[in-house]
């Protein structure tokens, strides 16, 4: 009841919020009613989510505070009483049968994502920090800094609606099915804005078809139900498209609010969103005469809706972009050397080094779509959790409708769209850092409605039919593999299985969660499986290697003592660290483990054998046996008492 | 009349090229999941 509520409750918010923030800006009038439900819902994610900030830093994440504003949020619901503007139908050719197959589709997709949400989360990542960082802000009623590279001094914009559905759910295993419920209904938003958006265009069987396209993306399907953030920064792209779209057509400045919101919350998502907001400048250029107020009017909008995460990384690092920027922030003398120092930046820079360099070539401008659709290669991440087929499929048929309206095609309100789209692509190949084609899949929306109208208008719509066969062969694979992901799910609810059932079937190493949970004593644990921060109960602290100063715990740079002596300073009781099979490698943190278990600072309490996986789907592909040791530090040991 | 058939023929050309693409593509597609066809019947068979 209380979790449903909760879900309920904030959606209702994120809503109210949206549309009182359309309507002050004047874009609330001159839309249909579909369309402004979901633009207010997108709009309204983004708002709420700042909001949240302000009430986060101020400590008052606590119930009835969340509860209170939620429901006064929900009163803009209000302004959906105000008249919609008439919505545009487009000829659709397509049989009856063809609309209630893709309405059919629709409700499958709904009801197994419906079903993930109904079952505890068990994705890594999310597991990792896109829930288990809201569940620390609720420990503590309030946003604290986590000086961890990646997935701590990162923007948390999303995050701060994964901490009010865990707050308003009230936490512990309410709290989590509150949490999973807002990851289903915020998952599906963006394919509903989609579908609404692209009825300007398409007929209601396109539109629908490629809103399910989305939806059931390799990408999406494992990122929508789960915390993952680009399916939910989706919606800011969309917001931002709306805005470009309206721009170029009314020739006004007002929408270009809704570039700048969008851009600034895509920013305040993700650091990839900094690269979006370089691309709406140039989309913007395109939108009409007097550039300079409407890069201004963007500008602003941008700065106000994005900044809060950049200006909290620089007053606890000196670096907005933590640590990406930490030389420049070191030459001006205003990095803060408790949290980054040069030498973890020299560190760290061969790192991205490493990772970038998959695409570092000038081929992949024009070979990434290729390579990442027919022969991913690992760092892609595009085979099974990948973007599908669709995009090389309808390739000709959208080559063929922007030849045949290429004169039309610079006039077209979708033009600076596609500029952004564009000058996007380019820059996250060249600065992307990490080329997985799960970064891109905010701007796939676009892409694809860029694409399917273009197929929709070829030469005498000789593309309709090669445009419908690769769509519905694409339907196929992402149903397929839709309904493949969801079996467990599937199990999960036919069945009754119990949650921890579920948890020791599909969680790898959550044997090892419940053995820490069942020690005494616990006050905080070192843990170097990042997925079980979520389901131990004390607090954690993972290893992150390189990624974080607090625990020097680099391989080959460890000293025992200093160690010890970290760990006391963090408050750390307990360690759960993999178990050393082999001699372990000098001034490892295995090795140093040992040191210390033989001067009496660590005293070994379990090991917990289990089994490790790369896929939760197709378990079997990669089974591999894992063993980990969990140890108490001894405050009593000689070390300590020298101190 | 012998214009028009002509367009009429090109278009038709094209159609059957953008369908002969769309067919080798998904194919080739499909074939890097080969390796996980037998891990999947084993799934669905579970």
């Amino acid at each position: 009841m209380i979790p449903t509520a909760a879900v309920i409750i904030l959606a209702l918010a994120t809503t109210g919020c949206g549309a009182a923030i359309l309507q002050v800006l004047g874009q609330w009038q001159n839309r249909c009613a579909l369309e402004r439900a979901f633009l207010a819902f997108a709009v309204g994610f983004g708002g709420i989510s700042w909001l949240l900030f302000w009430i986060g830093i101020a400590g008052f994440f606590t119930q009835p505070v969340i509860w209170g504003v939620s429901l006064l949020l929900a009163f803009g619901n209000f302004l959906h009483r105000l008249p919609a503007e008439q919505a545009v139908r487009n000829e659709d050719s397509a049989p009856a049968f063809l609309l209630w197959g893709l309405f059919a589709l629709f409700l499958v997709a709904l009801a197994f994502d419906f079903i993930e949400g109904l079952a505890p989360p068990a994705d890594g990542d999310t597991l990792a920090y896109h829930f288990t960082l809201p569940k620390e802000f609720m420990r503590e009623g309030r946003i604290f800094f986590v000086p961890r590279v990646f997935d701590g001094a990162i923007p948390l914009l999303i995050h701060m609606t994964y901490t009010a559905a865990l707050v308003l759910g009230g936490g512990g295993t309410d709290g989590t099915i509150a949490l999973t419920g807002w990851s289903f209904v915020s998952g599906w938003m963006a394919s509903g804005l989609l579908f609404a958006f692209g009825l300007r265009w398409l007929p209601v069987s396109w539109s629908l078809a490629v809103a399910l396209l989305f939806q059931t993306l390799p990408a999406m399907v494992y990122g929508a139900g789960s915390g993952q953030v680009e399916a939910r920064m989706a919606l800011f792209v969309l917001t931002a498209v709306v805005g470009l779209v309206d721009a170029r057509r009314l020739r006004t400045l007002g929408p270009l609010v809704l570039v700048g919101l969008g851009a600034g919350f895509y920013a305040a998502s993700k650091y990839l969103g900094l690269l979006f907001v370089l691309t709406c400048i140039a989309a913007v250029l395109f939108t009409g005469r007097g550039r300079i107020r409407r890069l201004i009017v963007f500008g602003a909008v941008t700065a106000i809706a994005g900044f809060q995460w950049y200006f909290w990384n620089f007053i606890h690092t000196g670096d907005p972009i933590f640590p990406f920027m930490f030389n420049i922030a070191e030459a001006l003398g205003l990095a803060n050397h408790e949290v980054w120092t040069p030498e973890f930046a020299a560190d760290f820079k061969n790192y991205i080094d490493h990772r970038g360099s998959t695409t570092r070539e000038l081929h992949w401008f024009l070979t990434y779509p290729i390579v990442a659709t027919l022969f991913p290669v690992g760092e892609m991440q595009s085979g099974r959790v990948g973007l599908g087929p669709f995009f090389l499929l309808a390739l000709p048929p959208v080559a063929i409708g922007l030849w045949v309206k290429r004169k039309d095609i610079k006039a077209s309100p979708l033009f600076p769209v596609a500029v952004m789209i564009g000058v996007f692509y380019l820059l996250w190949i060249q600065y992307g850092v990490i080329p997985k084609v799960r970064h891109i899949l905010p701007v796939l929306p676009a892409i694809l409605l860029c694409m399917t109208v273009a197929g929709v208008a070829s030469w005498g719509r000789v593309g309709l039919r090669p445009l419908g066969l690769a769509m519905l062969l694409s339907l196929g694979v992402n149903y397929g593999a839709h309904g493949l992901y969801s079996k467990e799910y599937l199990r999960y609810l036919a069945t009754g299985m119990d949650s921890e059932v579920f948890l020791e079937r599909n969680l790898f190493g959550y044997d090892l969660a419940k053995a820490i949970n069942a020690v005494p004593d616990v006050s905080a644990v070192y843990i170097e499986e990042r997925h079980l921060q979520y389901y131990v109960k004390a607090r954690t602290f993972f290893s992150a290697a390189g990624k974080q100063m607090m625990i020097d715990n680099r391989e080959g740079h460890i000293d025992p003592n200093r160690l010890a002596t970290q760990l006391k300073q963090q408050n750390i009781s307990h360690l759960a660290v993999h178990h050393a099979d082999q001699p372990p490698e000098p001034r490892g943190l295995r090795a140093a483990v040992r040191a210390l278990s033989a001067k009496g600072c660590l005293i070994h309490v379990e090991t917990v054998d289990y089994n490790r996986y790369l896929s939760r789907t197709l378990k079997n592909l990669t089974l591999l046996r894992s063993r980990a040791d969990i140890w108490r530090l001894n405050a009593n040991c000689e070390h300590f008492k020298q101190e | 009349m012998q214009a028009k058939e002509s367009v009429s023929r090109h278009r038709r050309t094209a159609e059957v090229l953008c369908l002969a693409w769309v067919g080798i593509v998904f194919a080739v597609y499909l074939l890097q999941f080969r390796s996980l066809f037998p891990h999947i019947f084993r799934l669905l068979s579970s």
